[in-house]
């Protein structure tokens, strides 16, 4: 195991520099630049102060060499400070990450508490008619642009019946302080955990739903119940441990995208994560604050996907690394 | 010999997505205490649905028991709940499958489902000192070496061979009055066949259980069975004791059969194979399921189901040639090289 | 086109072989008549199909449904309400918004299938040889592979589409180009599977050279893999128009498409004030990925050949 992971991590080396010299190209080819708003809303700027600044950032060195800078600051352990903010990277994303964490790991948590149970209720019980209603419902679930969701809930809930507030994460300026306070983050998160969630039970209860299946049609189930095992034990204790790895797999993927898989939500509700400060950074052509950040969640990528693996050991004795 | 299962007139459907499929079409069949009863025939004939059958373990809801009774130590079976079943199988009469590298739950230790059983019918708790000391005697009986270490292992440690021997040692757990094993050697290469064999006979020798034997080996039926049925298209077509049925088989597919064995042609020859394929099962068959492809049929054979006839011996078998009285006569003049 | 034949060729295969044995059952059951009793057993696949047929024939038949032009501004009639000659109401330009909603169909379809096209065309190439070559070729597409799978895709496909600028074909290619690494993943695990067959072994002992034994042997095997996923793609490409055009990346105005409909919904007042702006493309695009998503699921159950039912 050991041995496996130390190869593992290695192989992650190049697939990281892959990613980055891809990301960084893409982002240094596409058109504009960092100070282009700034000249818009300041019109007084001249036209040899707007290139000072793009030389000071080194706008016009080639990609190679922009890339090498770009990199040798990366290992001498800084990020560097974003353009348009002026502030230093690693406290920007630090602040997103918590914010984008606070959304989506109780997402996670709720939808697979949630889907699971439903999964197997629903392939126990094939071509019932609750299988059908259930199949249906995921269906639909996956179907539905999460951001369109988001604007309708957005919409007849928060604006027309007020139930809940219209964006961000707090009310701002409200100074709230104890329950107060908490029940004030509550309220706001209502809207897009419910919206995660519910779109990610509908993909983890199909999973469930047909790893189920594929587990039930199994010999070793027909041993169980040749066994005279009670329909109970065979469903939770031989069926489920099996139909399990899978969907554990599948959640340590999910992992990966812990930080970058609500972009839309995050801009529906105005939500101050991850998704919208590299979506901002992209819009402004923030080029340190569009590396450190893609970079990050696509380093959380890899290593869910290494998690994945070693879950996977874990719960299957017949995979052994070595 | 007291009698300890009888089915009588079974008949399975299945409703598949082509339509109904009639597998098993009016079985009866009887296995008396300490009795070997071999089922022979190809795969498809409705073998492993009678089996499964006995068990209560039909798939659902495709399998359906059109008609019939099932009867073990006169109970009658097919009246059985669910929790009723329950309390048989494994326990009163358990089964050995086909294939024992899927038989087994890979993510559960040997110690974990070789134990369940003793605790779900006996109630001796997983993980006690009795309950593995039950196990580990098991598995010194169908021959399992370091018994200990192996309840703490996984089924993908071992062979295919050592798997099967988990599987009997799962099915004797509880003494049961009968097993049944499907085609328990197929699977297997031929030298681990032999040993399985071995151990079966060795512990049909000394536990005294009945045991229903189904296979398409005609080698492994004359090793292990008292008695053989000859199954075709859902129905017995043949029956007798083991001696008696190889040394006359009578009906055309017994027959057939017997000349498809390898060891009946000269080298240099040929196999002989029965021309024509198995019955769906999807149409009606309203005369002899075999008659399309018997080189005795005549006038009757695709109206008239033939009925099983016993003579003296107990050996009887269902064809309308047994009335013409040449059955042996014709039975000798099968060209073998045709 | 080739592919076609070849695939066509092996389902006569499946046929002729189901000839020779006997009995009703067999009559004419080639893999193909099998899969597609079997879809249309499924009521709910049956409806979903109609329903994508139907959008079809809207997309082809846009100018006879409606006589409005879709991108005739007048701005005095703006944001007007749902009534008897509007029937959805006006958007910003005075623009009649079920026309635009029926036009609308052509670009999502469009994109749907375009895109689908290029991740399919890219996976399955790149799948293929990996899986078959294996060595330094498999090493080399897999670690794109992994490359492509980290990447964060709807950041990726705003940076792509920044530097493509808004259009049609920008979502297109930005949403092909990001999703054929699992369908390449599939495809390569597919054939590994494959080569190890005997048949394939077989034909490899009469001398045929690698790609007739890729296209005429191999790739037919999988094709039950590449439809399911082909499907279930088109959903994915529509699904990315919108979020695309959503953000104002995707499909350039005045050319209507469902996803730069829903963009309307940007606008705060827009958003609570005027919703048959937006709420009428975000449906039409959930019920056709909805529909999609039913035919393709029971496209897979069907060409399931362990399904019993």
């Amino acid at each position: 195991m050991k041995s496996y992971l130390i190869r593992r991590l290695l192989l992650m080396i190049p697939v990281i520099f892959g990613v980055s010299v891809i990301i960084f190209t893409l982002i240094s080819l596409a058109p504009g630049d960092p100070f282009a708003q700034m000249i818009e809303a300041n019109p007084s700027m001249s036209r040899a102060d707007y290139e000072n600044l793009l030389n000071s950032i080194g706008y016009y060195d080639p990609i190679p060499v922009k890339y090498a800078k770009w990199a040798k600051q990366v290992f001498s352990g800084s990020l560097g400070y974003s353009i348009s903010q002026k502030q230093p990277i690693a406290d920007m994303i630090g602040r997103r990450l918590k914010n984008t964490l606070l959304l989506s790991i109780p997402a996670l948590v709720l939808s697979t508490i949630i889907a699971i149970p439903l999964g197997v209720l629903s392939a126990t019980k094939q071509y019932s008619f609750l299988d059908y209603i259930l199949t249906l419902l995921a269906l639909a679930g996956i179907s539905i642009p999460a951001f369109f969701l988001a604007l309708l809930l957005l919409k007849y809930l928060a604006f027309d019946l007020k139930l809940f507030p219209l964006q961000g994460m707090e009310t701002i300026a409200a100074g709230y302080t104890g329950t107060r306070w908490l029940h004030d983050r509550l309220h706001h998160l209502a809207l897009p955990l419910s919206i995660l969630t519910t779109i990610q039970v509908a993909g983890r209860m199909r999973y469930t739903r047909s790893s189920m299946l594929e587990i039930i049609n199994q010999d070793y189930i027909r041993t169980a119940r040749a066994k005279g095992l009670g329909e109970k034990s065979v469903i939770y204790k031989h069926a489920l441990r099996n139909a399990l790895i899978p969907v554990i797999t599948v959640l340590s993927i999910s992992l990966g995208s812990l930080l970058s898989g609500a972009i839309l939500t995050e801009n529906v509700f105005m939500w101050p994560g991850m998704g919208t400060l590299v979506y901002q950074a992209i819009s402004n052509r923030d080029y340190p604050l569009v590396m450190a950040g893609t970079m990050l969640l696509a380093l959380s990528m890899l290593i869910a996907n290494l998690l994945a693996d070693i879950a996977y050991a874990f719960a299957d004795p017949r995979i052994r690394y070595d | 010999m007291s009698e300890i299962l009888r089915i009588r007139d079974l008949a399975i459907d299945f409703n598949t997505s082509e339509g109904i499929v009639s597998a098993v079409r009016g079985v009866d069949l009887k296995i008396s205490e300490g009795e070997v009863l071999g089922l022979v025939g190809e795969s498809g004939c409705g073998k492993s649905v009678t089996s499964l059958a006995v068990m209560g373990l039909l798939p659902k809801p495709e399998g359906v028991l059109k008609s019939g009774q099932i009867i073990f130590e006169n109970k009658n079976l097919t009246a059985f709940r669910e929790e009723e079943w329950q309390k048989i199988r494994g326990n009163e009469i358990s089964m050995i499958f086909q294939e024992p590298m899927t038989a087994l739950n890979p993510v559960l230790t040997i110690g974990d489902q070789l134990g369940e059983v003793l605790q779900v019918h006996k109630g001796i708790r997983l993980g006690s000192k009795e309950n593995i000391d039950i196990c580990v005697e098991n598995l010194i009986k169908v021959g399992i070496p370091r018994p200990q270490q192996v309840l703490n292992e996984y089924p993908h440690q071992f062979s295919g061979g050592m798997r099967q021997r988990i599987m009997i040692a799962m099915a004797l757990s509880c003494d049961p009055k009968l097993i049944i094993a499907d085609e328990p050697t197929t699977a297997l290469d031929v030298t681990i066949q032999a040993q399985i064999l071995d151990l079966l006979r060795e512990l049909k020798e000394t536990m005294k259980t009945s045991i229903l034997f189904i296979t398409h080996d005609l080698g492994v039926i004359h090793e292990m069975a008292d008695r053989v049925m000859v199954m075709y298209a859902g129905k017995i077509v043949e029956e007798g004791p083991t001696k008696e049925l190889f040394a006359n088989p009578s009906h055309p597919y017994t027959q057939g059969l017997m000349h498809s064995r390898p060891g009946k042609v000269k080298k240099g020859d040929p196999l002989y194979c029965i021309p024509g394929m198995v019955p769906s099962g999807r149409q009606q068959i309203i005369g002899c399921a075999f008659e399309p492809r018997c080189q005795y049929s005549f006038r009757p054979c695709k109206t008239i189901c033939p009925l099983l006839e016993f003579n003296e011996k107990g050996h009887g078998y269902a064809c309308h040639l047994s009335k013409e009285g040449g059955i042996a006569n014709v039975g000798k003049a099968v060209n073998i090289s045709n | 086109m080739l592919l076609l034949t070849h695939v066509l060729d092996t389902i006569r295969g499946f046929a002729i072989m189901n000839k020779s044995a006997p009995l009703k059952i067999s009559k004419g059951q080639s893999l193909w008549a099998i899969t597609l009793t079997r879809l249309f057993k499924n009521k709910l696949a049956i409806v979903a199909f109609s329903v994508i047929i139907l959008l079809i024939l809207m997309a082809i038949f846009a100018p006879v449904i409606t006589s409005f032009d879709p991108n005739r501004i007048n701005l005095s009639n703006k944001f007007q309400k749902p009534d008897d000659i509007h029937r959805l109401g006006t958007d910003d330009f005075g623009r009649d918004v079920l026309t635009r909603l029926i036009y609308g169909t052509r670009a999502s379809l469009l994109v749907g299938l375009a895109s689908t096209g290029i991740s399919v065309t890219i996976g399955v190439t790149l799948g293929a040889l990996s899986g078959y070559y294996g060595g330094w070729i498999d090493n080399l597409v897999m670690r794109l592979v992994d490359i492509f799978m980290c990447f964060p895709f709807f950041l990726m496909a705003i940076v792509l589409a920044s530097i493509l600028g808004p259009s049609i074909y920008t979502v297109m290619i930005v949403s092909g180009i990001l999703s054929w690494p699992s369908l390449a993943r599939m495809v390569r695990a597919e054939v590994l599977a494959l080569k190890k067959r005997e048949f394939i072994e077989a034909a490899r002992a009469l001398g045929l050279n690698v790609s007739s034994i890729i296209i005429s042997h191999i790739l037919p095997n999988v094709f039950s893999v590449i439809i399911v996923y082909a499907t279930l793609g088109i959903a994915g490409g529509i699904l990315g128009e919108a979020g695309l055009s959503y953000l104002g990346l995707g499909v350039k105005q005045p050319q209507p498409s469902w996803g730069n409909m829903l963009s309307a919904a940007q606008n705060m007042s827009s958003l609570m004030f005027y919703p048959w702006l937006w709420i009428p493309p975000g449906i039409m695009i959930f019920l056709t990925t909805l529909s999609i998503n039913i035919f393709g699921d029971a496209l897979r159950d069907a060409l399931d050949p362990k399904q019993k039912k």
